[in-house]
């Protein structure tokens, strides 16, 4: 893989996700398990633009959450801007929150490969997708009642009224502000206890995975009340039996991919934003406006979707059938 | 695979020169213009030692003493261990000073090439470079007037009276000790305000290279006074005009301590070699001096002769006392 088929996303992300400005502090971290060519794609662009750029290569984490060590900690709190191309994700961490109260813009490229900066949903233009999602959110916010159904059978009505919809659009040009990458998406918590439907066969599932077997989820009056299958659906009754009450929410989320960069992959991350998908969650919506608050929040992503609002169809199978404005 | 024959050296920094134990935070600081198998090489070697190895890569500062960036001097002030693996000396900065107040030990290999951390220098018996320093330290502390003369007609006078000599044989094994490899010197910082004489076409000037066209510095009270020849004095020149009256001062003075070191046209090797000196301007705070500059400019002697209160201690770039 060559730089210079990195320098699109690499200038996507220093000049429309975090806006470098010239003589801004910048931060790359990075660890030893992540491709160095990344690393200087993504320095290369911000020395571009002005920026001055400190690489910081640590050990991987071993998991996502991890504190980062007190070296790595103390020189995100002195930044202006950071860029996480590590393994794994340090949105939660105590390191980031006092960075981000400092200032700092934070930019989350945790887990990329080579490919994924050359190809899909890093590669889209951004302010497309602000556009989109603005406009999709707006209908979304209109709507009182939304109706999702699928060809493998899913067919789900979720209610609205007053749910305002949210476009998360991966930009960080204000301090504080945050982006994980790829993004793309117009959402919304649905009124809690109203859901009404069956959602079958998904295309893929956070903790299942890609979908290898049949299955089945009942929802009535915002709760699920059934799921049945396989060993996949199996899995999925022992999480909710194991956790809170909460969890049984559904569908806590409704949600339209609107990155028309992104690619149909068992990565939840990618193909969630891609254009012309949906996806709903059950369990925590709080940070949507929701208030069902619970330890889990699980997508399900469909990829040929239609989707009605208040009864008019908006998208059919996959493709818009409105003007996005894009 | 030049890495592999700087295993060597890479563990004798780890387990001999800063003692790193497992689990301590290690910062190998390094800049877009040294060479990467290096820092692979130390970064091995750190992680062999069971440390916890951060590396973190900067733009060249452009001049030693010129602090990092704050981002850089934050993770510095976090690690138990600073390798400085840049082009240019962070021991004048406040960067250095407030992880070294902090207890961490610091390693400066800056400028260090390929080939320095095979051969030369680092190849040294550091105890012997130790015993060497330590007797040139003691003469600097015992000492009041240094007087360096040289064949091309340098001729400087000053006082070290009350001031320490410093020993700078590649060990940094307690907390806030620094050392830079190759290493071995007996340094001191002069006191302020006590240099009077001329300095004529040194060796080598740190920053601007091995000196090509002539070059006369006057010193009169401490202070560099005129800078007069060719494309030296000129770039001197500016540097002195940007660093103002601090930059001016005679900041250091030092033996060279390291009978491995060679001449190489590199001032981290040079500046070591046995037998010759160097004097400095600007920042002395690091060497127990009073004046704070964002500059420290080594100033190299290869054939020197120094007396101290009348006594000869080198001629002509030999030692002459039997140590």
């Amino acid at each position: 893989m060559k730089i210079t088929n990195m320098a699109f996303a690499a200038n996507m992300v220093v000049n429309q996700i975090l806006e470098i400005q010239k003589g801004e502090t910048v931060l790359i971290i990075t660890d030893t398990d992540r491709p160095r060519i990344i690393t200087e794609a993504l320095a290369y662009s911000a020395v571009s633009a002005g920026g001055d750029v400190t690489v910081a290569i640590m050990r991987p984490q071993l998991v996502g959450g991890a504190e980062p060590t007190s070296p790595i900690a103390a020189a995100m709190a002195a930044s202006q801007v950071i860029i996480n191309q590590a393994t794994y994700s340090i949105v939660h961490t105590d390191a980031t929150r006092t960075a981000l109260a400092n200032g700092a813009r934070c930019a989350n490229l945790r887990n990329f490969t080579e490919e994924m900066m050359v190809n899909g949903g890093v590669t889209a233009d951004y302010y497309q997708v602000k556009r989109v999602s603005d406009n999709l959110a707006s209908m979304l916010t209109a709507a009182d009642k939304i109706r999702l159904t699928t060809p493998e059978g899913t067919d789900l009505t979720v209610y609205t009224k007053g749910r305002a919809a949210i476009a998360q659009t991966g930009f960080a040009t204000k301090p504080g502000e945050f982006s994980g990458l790829p993004d793309g998406e117009s959402t919304l918590a649905p009124l809690e206890g109203r859901s009404e439907g069956v959602v079958v066969n998904p295309y893929i599932a956070d903790l299942i995975g890609l979908m290898t077997e049949p299955f089945r989820m009942e929802i009535s009056k915002g709760r699920i009340v059934k799921v049945e299958g396989g060993k996949q659906a199996d899995a999925l009754v022992k999480h909710l039996a194991n956790n809170d009450a909460n969890g049984y929410n559904a569908a806590g989320q409704f949600a339209l991919g609107t990155n028309p960069a992104c690619r149909i992959m068992p990565n939840t991350r990618e193909v969630s934003k891609k254009l012309g998908t949906a996806h709903i969650a059950i369990g925590d919506n709080v940070s949507l406006g929701g208030t069902s608050n619970s330890s889990f929040h699980i997508d399900f992503v469909f990829l040929k979707p239609s989707v009605y609002l208040d009864d008019v169809c908006i998208l059919k199978d996959g493709e818009y059938l409105v003007d996005l404005g894009g | 695979m030049i890495e592999v024959r700087m295993a060597k050296t890479a563990k004798m920094i780890m387990d001999t020169v800063l003692e790193v134990k497992p689990g301590e935070k290690l910062c190998i600081i390094t800049d877009t213009e040294r060479p990467p198998t290096i820092t692979k090489a130390l970064a091995t070697a750190g992680e062999m030692a069971g440390a916890e190895t951060v590396i973190i890569t900067m733009s060249p500062t452009g001049m030693s003493g010129v602090e990092p960036p704050a981002v850089v001097a934050a993770a510095m002030e976090a690690a138990a261990v600073i390798i400085n693996q840049t082009s240019h000396s962070m021991t004048h900065t406040n960067a250095q000073r407030a992880a070294t107040a902090k207890g961490a030990r610091v390693c400066n290999i800056r400028g260090v090439n390929e080939d320095m951390m095979i051969r030369g220098g680092v190849t040294a018996d550091y105890q012997e470079v130790k015993r060497i320093s330590e007797v040139l330290a003691e003469i600097i502390n015992k000492g009041e007037w240094v007087h360096i003369t040289t064949p091309e007609g340098t001729d400087l006078k000053f006082s070290v009276k009350g001031r320490r000599g410093y020993v700078l044989a590649g060990y940094a094994t307690h907390p806030g000790e620094f050392s830079g490899l190759p290493d071995g010197e007996a340094a001191c910082a002069p006191l302020e305000g006590t240099a009077n004489g001329v300095l004529v076409n040194p060796y080598l000037l740190e920053d601007l290279d091995v000196r090509q066209d002539p070059l006369r510095i006057e010193i009169a009270n401490g202070l560099v006074t005129k800078v007069e020849g060719g494309r030296e004095a000129k770039e001197l020149n500016e540097i002195l005009e940007k660093a103002g009256v601090p930059g001016r001062n005679i900041a250091e003075f030092a033996f060279g301590t390291n009978p491995a070191c060679r001449i190489t046209g590199m001032s981290r090797e040079d500046k070591k070699k046995l037998g010759t000196a160097h004097v400095a301007i600007g920042d002395s705070k690091s060497l127990g001096g009073t004046v704070e500059s964002l500059m420290h400019m080594d100033i190299m002697f290869l054939r020197p002769t120094i007396e101290v209160d009348g006594k000869t201690i080198v001629k002509d770039g030999a030692l002459v006392l039997g140590v």
